[in-house]
């Protein structure tokens, strides 16, 4: 597995995570565990969306740094095409 | 308000055309109980409900099912990107086909448009969270009719992460529910609206 492959699975899994615990910790507000895991997963996915940003291209426009020339965040593929996609999850 | 990440929820991988498949999951972008309703759905709802935990979770919810919404125009794109006028005549999708070509439009699989009559924001605490757990059984139920009759693996796995999800949806929409009668009172929970009869409302 590519390095390229490698870090977009710590990207999807790290946001999966980060999406179904915000859900449930909006019904669950009181669960320490619950928020630890989240934070956690929070920065796991922060430092791989930068990580990923400085070496292919921006998944969000948060993510653009000013290091690049050009615009970086219109030369991320279309998501619903391949590429994007070739992850095992 | 919404910022976007290129990329979705899940990913799909769908290297063989079938526009025929391509007819079916499009119910599950533009049909009753698809995407596209649970989102218009949720994101409506949360405006007047009066307790900010349950108005942050339909906000919560209601975009992931926009990211839902685009997995499966995803799948309907790569079932369909390499298609010619002769597989559309033979594959069924030829009604489609003549208004839409490879074009992408909310519609359910058996042709009726997407529409506002689909979904409900009653303004009334409980008919909304009822409606929307009964959304997503329907949902459910929906994904499971298409997993029966589709057999590519690549279309499958994310049709059964979407499945999964509703599940997962419906849980939190029954938890919300009981959030919302502990604050009202037990002997009459319709007593009043706290949606609309507002100076009878305790608490937020």
């Amino acid at each position: 597995m590519d390095d390229k492959t490698k870090l977009l699975g710590e990207i999807y899994e790290t946001s999966f995570a980060v999406n179904d615990l915000t859900l449930y910790l909006d019904t669950h507000p009181e669960d320490a565990q619950a928020l630890a895991e989240f934070q956690a997963m929070h920065a796991r996915r922060k430092t791989a969306m930068q990580t990923f940003e400085k070496k292919y291209y921006p998944l969000t426009v948060d993510c653009m740094s000013g290091s690049k020339d050009g615009w970086t965040w219109g030369s991320a593929p279309a998501p619903w095409q391949g590429g994007m996609t070739n992850v095992e999850l | 308000m919404w910022n976007y990440e290129k990329r979705l929820q899940f990913p799909v991988n769908i290297k063989k055309n079938c526009p025929k498949t391509a007819t079916l999951i499009i119910s599950q972008y533009g049909g009753p109980d698809g995407e596209l309703g649970a989102s218009m759905r949720y994101l409506s709802q949360r405006f007047s409900m009066p307790y900010n935990d349950v108005g942050g979770l339909l906000t919560d919810i209601g975009t992931e099912e926009l990211a839902h919404l685009e997995m499966i125009c995803a799948m309907i794109y790569q079932l369909t990107d390499n298609v010619t006028a002769e597989d559309a005549k033979i594959a069924g999708f030829d009604a489609y086909y003549i208004d839409h070509a490879a074009g992408i439009w909310p519609q359910a699989a058996g042709g009726v448009p997407f529409t506002a009559t689909e979904f409900q924001s009653k303004g009334d605490v409980f008919a909304d969270i009822v409606e929307d757990m009964a959304a997503e059984q329907k949902a459910r139920a929906t994904y499971e009719n298409l997993l029966r009759v589709i057999e590519d693996e690549e279309v499958r796995k994310p049709l059964i992460f979407l499945r999964e999800r509703e599940v997962i949806h419906f849980q939190r929409f029954g938890e919300a529910l009981e959030r919302v009668k502990f604050r009202l009172d037990s002997n009459n929970y319709y007593f009043f609206n706290p949606a609309f009869d507002k100076q009878m409302a305790k608490s937020k």
